[in-house]
């Protein structure tokens, strides 16, 4: 037995061996799975023309504490300009930017329910840069709101490399299923040129990978997770890749800020699909992640 | 040896983690509510002795509950002794005189890195140790570090919302109080024994409080069943001493405490037993499904006594709630304003006074327009004649100002009378507050059915839709204002409430409204029906334009109490407030308001 002893302890050793490569073959395939290091994108956000004139810095409110709608709050000491027809179409929860200066608004339903509320969670609005005013962009008829989910039409970005507006919806989610979509609209022509189906965007965000990809960001309204959608050649999305989750399952990501290599500001709110979400600052904890691409993961810590 | 030795752990390590993964994602998750009364634990030796600890110190007119010897080692009885003598330390202890709840967590030697700049200086000559204290009624942690050998506290910080580790008193009290429940010994099958339960990673567990309320101690005990890779993961609140919630789980990743709030629970278990699906209830000769709704609160259908029908539904749809106040100045209502948040509404008066206020939605707490949320799931509680079921919606953070707490009732006598109550327990936004509840009663007695007020001693049969006032008219045998049959002259006598009722009510002071029943009119979940402030309407008069004829017809009544609330000490009605108990906890004592008709067979008195 002694004799054959080596011949044993060898055999086993190269089992080990070939067991430890086919191991790391399979954890280096699974990282060539994961969407690598992250960086910020081109910003072509331009001030609208018509807040040019206003001290610095300028803040959008879309808290509906004071104003209902939109109101910009300017100075150091945090005036208000606002016009009482930025109220017509309701509350409004995200917007984006674009090179003009236009501000693209996306609808909030707001504890009330009023007759036109549901109506409203359909549509897309502007304020266009010049004039500042406050106007219907675009309706997305297939976005049916109702008692047993009051959202429609919650989140947006714009894509200013492929001239596209990402659009999220999530009233056709109910407490089972995610039946969410995000749109693709070409800004130019205002048409949708694709859809994602199955996923609910509370927020939406975009980030550059290593390779220069464009890639969309979105915080899920049914988990805590934040996701990614690689954007082919041509600026469709890929197949979503979940990057991290927080670590509170109350807490659903609102807001998506990439502020440098590897890192991303979140903001998250409890969200329930009720008129209860919770949105003022007091209720929105703030998260700094950072991505480590030796290990591949993300570290996600309680900023405030 | 190596290689058999290396393939052996990866043969384990790659076997041992595929099965626990594989089986959490299967294990499904089982949510336990408890159902009896938090005072059931105060009998626990654990619990009066800690109590009664409480109790001695504040006779002694100490502040903080110190930490037992057997948690402290020599140096730590010196540092406890002067951080208790601190009065930076313990400035926080009291509140207008009386003493907050404060419990010594941990005293232990400091660690140099936590410290600052100037302390790491001294602690890197000096002994020194880390005292913590939490204060239960404010939430907050208090830190210390002291120096043993001068015998000075170098620094001291305070940490609002947050807790820390707890002690081991308290651990033993959680640990006694997960072994003592029912609920526990029920979802496991039997009475667990102490060795059976851990309390690891409880720092963890504290990140995000588990309660339902997270200004709470809250933390997580646990019963493992490897055999069926799974855990019963029960939360206890240490503030209220009382079992929160309890959870069966796998033991993946998702199910750590701090993945286990009891708000989170409640919402899951309240929208997969009474949202998704609706439940069927049959006692004391009574029979009916309920339901929570998206807006209309607890909704009771298909109700039959004895097998004969009686109500088709019931609900609470709105809950109007308005203030008046003075005003010399116009009231500019061109722009939307919100009050805490919420979107208040604005109705001048001739006078120059004018109300505003808000419209509560009642329902499920995910998918709805709620905003005042249901807590615990329909509860069935039995009356000395009969039984009753009752649902209890909350703002989160009642009872702070401009937060809401509402019970929805629905009252079963054995003698086949039935009362629909709406309970409104504070605490709004003042005192002038004008709450309306609105309440849609569906009667299916028959399909022609008839409505009757008594008017100048007589029975009045109402032909077309119209409205009424509880005050208008008189009574028949000093209670009987309205009545409800079908064509065989079987049905109902309305008692509106008269303050009679031996539940503390006031009164209605009701506008009753009876309509002709379209599914379209409330059958289904209705949305905000009509004004918070505007008193001249309740909301149903919008189904009644035109008037459409009611006599023999199937119809719908609309009762809409009307409640002031009192905030006057001595007084106080349809109001709650906060006060400091025994123990030095903050407590919250409610003054209800209770409205609603009750309904009284015809057939019995004759």
């Amino acid at each position: 037995m002694r004799r054959y002893l080596p011949v044993l302890v060898s055999i086993a050793f190269i089992i080990a061996l070939l067991l430890f490569v086919a191991d790391y073959r399979g954890m280096f395939e699974t990282k060539k799975l994961l969407l690598g290091s992250l960086n910020k994108t081109r910003s072509c956000a331009h001030l609208p023309n018509f807040l040019q004139g206003l001290e610095k810095p300028i803040v959008i409110d879309l808290t509906q504490q004071r104003f209902s709608g939109i109101a910009f709050l300017y100075g150091k000491r945090h005036h208000a300009f606002y016009r009482k027809d930025w109220a017509r179409f309701g509350s409004f929860g995200t917007y984006t930017l674009d090179e003009q200066g236009t501000i693209f608004l996306a609808p909030m339903p707001f504890i009330s329910i009023k007759e036109k509320t549901f109506e409203r969670q359909k549509s897309l609005y502007r304020i266009d840069s010049d004039k500042g005013v406050l106007s219907l962009w675009k309706t997305l008829e297939n976005v049916r709101p109702s008692a047993s989910n009051p959202y429609g039409i919650i989140s947006l970005v714009y894509d200013c490399e492929n001239n596209a507006l990402w659009v999220g919806a999530i009233d056709r989610s109910d407490y089972r299923k995610a039946n969410g979509r995000i749109y693709r609209i070409d800004k130019q022509h205002a048409k949708i040129t694709q859809t994602i189906k199955g996923f609910d965007a509370l927020s939406l965000a975009l980030g550059r990978t290593e390779d220069g990809t464009i890639t969309l960001l979105a915080g899920s309204a049914k988990d805590g997770g934040l996701y990614a959608f690689r954007l082919s050649s041509d600026g469709t999305a890929e197949t979503p890749e979940k990057l991290f989750e927080l670590p509170d399952p109350k807490l659903h990501i609102r807001k998506i800020k990439v502020i440098g290599r590897n890192e991303i500001i979140v903001e998250a709110i409890p969200f329930s699909y009720a008129l209860i979400a919770q949105t003022s600052k007091q209720y929105r904890v703030i998260y700094r992640a950072q991505y480590t691409p030796r290990t591949g993961r993300w570290n996600i810590k309680h900023v405030e | 040896m190596v290689g058999v030795a290396a393939a052996v752990i990866l043969w384990f390590s790659s076997v041992s983690s595929e099965p626990q993964r594989v089986l959490s994602n299967k294990i499904e998750e089982t949510i336990i509510l408890p159902k009896g009364t938090p005072e059931r634990f105060r009998q626990l030796p654990e619990v009066t002795r800690y109590l009664h600890d409480l109790s001695s110190l504040r006779r002694q007119g100490k502040t903080v509950l110190p930490l037992d010897n057997d948690e402290l080692d020599h140096d730590g009885t010196i540092a406890q002794a002067i951080v208790l003598n601190d009065s930076r330390f313990l400035e926080d202890t009291t509140r207008n005189g009386e003493i907050l709840h404060n419990d010594m967590m941990q005293v232990r030697p400091a660690i140099v890195s936590e410290l600052t700049a100037k302390t790491q200086k001294i602690c890197k000559r000096h002994r020194c140790y880390e005292a913590q204290k939490y204060n239960f009624a404010t939430n907050t942690t208090t830190r210390a570090i002291i120096d043993i050998d001068t015998k000075n506290v170098l620094d001291i910080e305070r940490f609002s919302d947050s807790q820390p580790d707890i002690n081991r008193r308290l651990t033993r009290i959680a640990e006694a109080i997960a072994l003592g429940a029912p609920e526990v010994w029920k979802a496991l099958g039997y009475r667990p024994a102490r060795n059976e339960l851990s309390m690891a990673n409880v720092r963890s567990s504290l990140q995000g409080s588990p309660c339902e309320n997270s200004e709470h101690l809250c933390v997580a005990p646990t019963f493992a069943d490897h055999k069926k890779a799974r855990a019963l993961w029960a939360i206890v609140d240490l503030t209220d001493l009382k079992l929160a919630a309890a959870k069966w789980a796998g033991l993946g990743k998702t199910t750590t405490p701090a993945c286990i709030d009891e708000r989170t629970l409640q919402n899951r278990y309240i929208m997969r037993n009474f949202c998704q699906k609706d439940t069927h209830l049959q006692k004391n000769g009574w029979e009916f499904i309920y339901r929570l709704t998206g807006s209309d609160g607890l909704e009771i259908r298909d109700v039959r006594f004895h097998g004969h029908p009686v109500l088709r539904s019931a609900k609470i749809v709105d809950w109007h709630v308005s203030y008046q106040q003075a005003s010399d100045a116009p009231i500019d209502t061109s722009t939307e304003a919100y009050i805490e948040g919420r979107r208040v509404e604005f109705v001048q008066e001739r006078n120059g006074s004018y109300f505003f206020g808000y419209n509560d939605a009642m329902g499920c707490p995910m998918f709805s327009t709620s905003v005042v949320l249901p807590f615990n799931g329909p509860q069935i509680v039995s009356l000395t004649d009969g039984f009753a079921i009752s649902q209890d919606f909350r703002n989160p953070k009642w009872p702070m100002a401009c937060n809401y707490r509402y019970e929805n009732r629905f009252e079963f006598y054995n003698d086949g009378s039935f009362r629909v109550v709406g309970i409104n327990k504070g605490r709004g936004c003042g005192d002038q507050a004008i709450y309306r509840p609105v309440m849609r009663i569906d009667t299916a007695l028959s399909d022609t059915e008839r409505f009757f007020s008594f008017e100048h001693g007589k029975w009045k049969l109402w032909q077309k839709e119209a409205k009424a006032r509880q005050n208008d008219g008189g009574y028949e045998e000093g209670k009987y204002r309205f009545k409800i049959t079908d064509t065989q002259g079987h049905g109902y006598r309305i008692e509106p409430g008269s303050g009679k009722f031996s539940d503390g009510g006031r009164g209605d002071d009701a506008r009753i409204y009876v309509t002709r029943f379209h599914p379209k009119e409330g059958d289904k979940d209705l949305l905000t029906l009509g004004s918070c402030c505007n008193l001249s309407e309740d909301g149903p008069e919008r189904f009644m334009k035109p008037p459409e004829t009611i006599a023999d017809q199937d119809i719908v009544l609309w009762y809409v109490p009307r409640i002031h609330n009192d905030a006057r000490s001595g007084h106080e009605y349809c109001w709650a407030d906060t006060h400091i108990d025994a123990n030095g906890n903050v407590k919250v004592e409610v003054w209800p308001c209770s409205v609603g008709p009750r309904f009284i067979p015809l057939q019995k008195e004759r």
